[in-house]
């Protein structure tokens, strides 16, 4: 009986103290980057925010234009593998989170173009304790082991801080997680030659979204602005550079693909134009990543505007011809505006998800310690009200054989007492 | 004109005269290696001089400390400030060959700065672990009396007394060099720097 009381009374304890550490768990993992959510690219392109000419700046061209020899193709290094167990995810390791995110501008090697894009090797080679000490003793220079770790450590912050914070001709990378750069920083070390460093590049389950936001962010946004209106054949004459939001009304996700990955054609006898062409073509990135980017930018448009920025890639398809050019800009095709709503709620339902506030973890927390403690009062309530009754007193009840008052009764044989005892079981029994 | 104007004619003439009895200048020639070096009197026996309250600065901007070379009077509070965009740290390893004052001053942010108040004498060679082609040299000396010489190695200190002193030079690349020489008035004193 008491044990039953006890057992309940712990499970009441048990089960608030469960959900609330189960919250609170819940709680952090929706504050923790680990799950950063995928948001939409805005604002200006990186270029126009450093008010510096696309021709006049080595930003995002990744050391050339034109389509390069095949024999710079991806290794296998640098092809993330699909999940065998869902399509829906993508694994990817360091050196694909910085083909998505640094490739753009600081290049294969990571030596950038000086001084316009910084070198990242010294920065990098700089956190590794082995390197520096090997340094210093090289410049015949005896350091701690203290002090080379506190300036490996600073290096470290710097670092960091470098990454989330961006610098300024640099873009900040706040959207990624603390796993995605740590994986990244492993891969910046392998570049760097940092001993022992590769293993390090934990691989990360993305969502195809993901890895589109991160190519979007990070490559297309440097030169691409957020929105705006599709621009003209005359615009793009005089060189002016299609935003994001056009992209679905100007290229299916196949010429995307194409023109991203090895470049565009121009058909024979078209009209010259001088600004065609100067697009880089990032070869170091697979068909199916620019399909990422695609339909991220169809699934996550810019809403930093009213206008009517962008629809959902099924409606485009049906406007869309298949030639290059004569696409319905968003002017001509009223039409889209309502499928244009359609994609946006579509987008708000899937980057809004159920995220627990903190009051109401603190309330639904402290309602269940008070259930708890309610039922563990009435228990041991119900404990003591038994205690107080005079039949529980068992303790009282003798344990020793009760004689028969008279043996004459039974005559003279000897009865054994015992087994006519009635047992405190049996007392108990009859008081419940 | 007055008696008044004469009387303070004479006067500001006379205290011109007396400063230039007692003051002079050491210039000349530093030859024998490339680049600037630093010139200047060293510790004068018996004396000592107040610590100049004006900072001095050495700025880290596009990859590089400038100035390269920089000379202060003992005393004198540096400040270290980073004009790039990407972190910079400053650590020297020693101060006059002494390693126990070698000294990690951090790694910090653009348009923030740090200081130190270099209180030894002798050349602290200042690195960056961030960008180990960074170098400069902050060149501590005893007196006020120092310069920087030119690019072709030209220089001039002002204000000197007239005294005994010995003069210095300093080159990243070569020995240092000592000469003793009288003061009195204009000085010139030239050094051929060899390896």
């Amino acid at each position: 009986m008491k044990q039953k009381a006890i057992s309940l009374a712990l499970a009441c304890w048990a089960l608030p103290i469960l959900c609330s550490s189960a919250l609170s768990a819940a709680l952090a993992a929706e504050t923790a980057p680990r799950n950063k959510p995928v948001t939409p690219v805005i604002g200006e392109s990186w270029l126009d925010h450093l008010h510096r000419p696309y021709s006049d700046s080595s930003m995002g061209k990744t050391w050339g234009l034109g389509p390069l020899s095949r024999a710079n193709q991806s290794s296998p290094l640098h092809s993330p593998s699909r999940s065998r167990h869902s399509e829906l995810w993508v694994t990817v390791h360091g050196a694909d989170l910085y083909r998505f995110n640094c490739q753009g501008c600081h290049g294969r090697s990571g030596l950038g173009a000086p001084p316009e894009i910084a070198s990242l090797i010294d920065p990098v080679r700089a956190t590794s304790p082995v390197i520096v000490a090997q340094r210093m003793k090289n410049a015949g220079m005896a350091l701690s082991r203290k002090q080379i770790f506190d300036m490996t450590n600073q290096a470290q912050a710097a670092l960091l801080r470098r990454l989330h914070e961006g610098g300024e001709a640099m873009p900040s990378f706040q959207h990624l997680s603390e796993p995605e750069i740590r994986s990244l920083v492993a891969y910046l070390q392998r570049l760097a030659g940092v001993p022992d460093a590769g293993h390090r590049q934990n691989p990360i389950r993305e969502t195809p979204d993901r890895v589109g936001e991160m190519v979007a962010k990070s490559t297309c946004h440097v030169c691409h602005g957020a929105t705006g209106a599709n621009p003209t054949t005359e615009e793009l004459l005089q060189g002016k550079i299609p935003p994001l939001s056009a992209l679905p009304f100007r290229v299916s996700r196949a010429q995307m693909a194409q023109k991203v990955t090895s470049g565009a054609g121009v058909p024979m006898n078209s009209a010259e134009e001088p600004f065609r062409g100067r697009m880089p073509v990032f070869d170091y990135l697979a068909a199916d990543e620019v399909s990422h980017v695609y339909e991220y930018l169809d699934r996550y448009p810019s809403g930093e505007t009213g206008e009517p920025n962008i629809a959902s890639y099924a409606a485009v398809a049906a406007t869309r011809s298949t030639l290059y050019r004569g696409r319905p800009t968003v002017a001509e095709s009223g039409s889209l505006e309502q499928s244009s709503n359609l994609a946006q709620s579509r987008a708000t339902r899937e980057t809004a998800p159920f995220v627990f506030s903190l009051p109401f973890a603190i309330v639904f927390a402290l309602l269940l310690f008070a259930l708890g403690g309610w039922i563990t009062a009435r228990e041991f309530a119900k404990l003591n009200t038994r205690t107080n009754l005079p039949s529980v007193t068992r303790i009282a009840i003798p344990i020793s054989p009760v004689r028969f008052p008279t043996e004459t009764d039974v005559g003279q044989e000897t009865v054994d007492a015992l087994s006519s005892s009635p047992g405190p079981e049996v007392r108990e029994r009859k008081i419940s | 004109m007055t008696t008044y104007q004469r009387f303070f004619l004479i006067t500001v003439f006379s205290i011109t005269l007396s400063l230039a009895a007692h003051a002079g200048t050491i210039q000349g020639q530093v030859s024998g290696a490339p680049g600037a070096s630093v010139v200047y009197v060293d510790a004068i026996p018996g004396k000592t001089f107040p610590p100049p309250t004006e900072p001095a600065l050495l700025v880290q901007k596009r990859l590089m400390f400038q100035p390269h070379i920089l000379p202060v009077q003992q005393g004198t509070t540096v400040e270290f400030l980073n004009a790039d965009s990407v972190a910079h740290n400053v650590f020297w390893v020693s101060i006059g060959g002494n390693k126990k004052l070698g000294h990690n001053l951090g790694t910090w942010a653009q348009n923030e700065k740090r200081t130190f108040k270099f209180d030894n004498v002798g050349v602290v060679p200042m690195l960056c672990n961030v960008h180990p082609d960074m170098g400069a040299y902050l060149v501590v000396v005893p007196t006020p009396y120092f310069a920087l010489t030119s690019d072709t190695g030209e220089y001039k200190i002002e204000n000197i007394p007239d005294g005994s002193y010995s003069l210095t030079v300093w080159h990243e690349g070569t020995k240092t060099q000592t000469q003793h020489l009288t003061l009195a008035g204009d000085t010139k004193a030239d050094f051929t720097l060899s390896k």
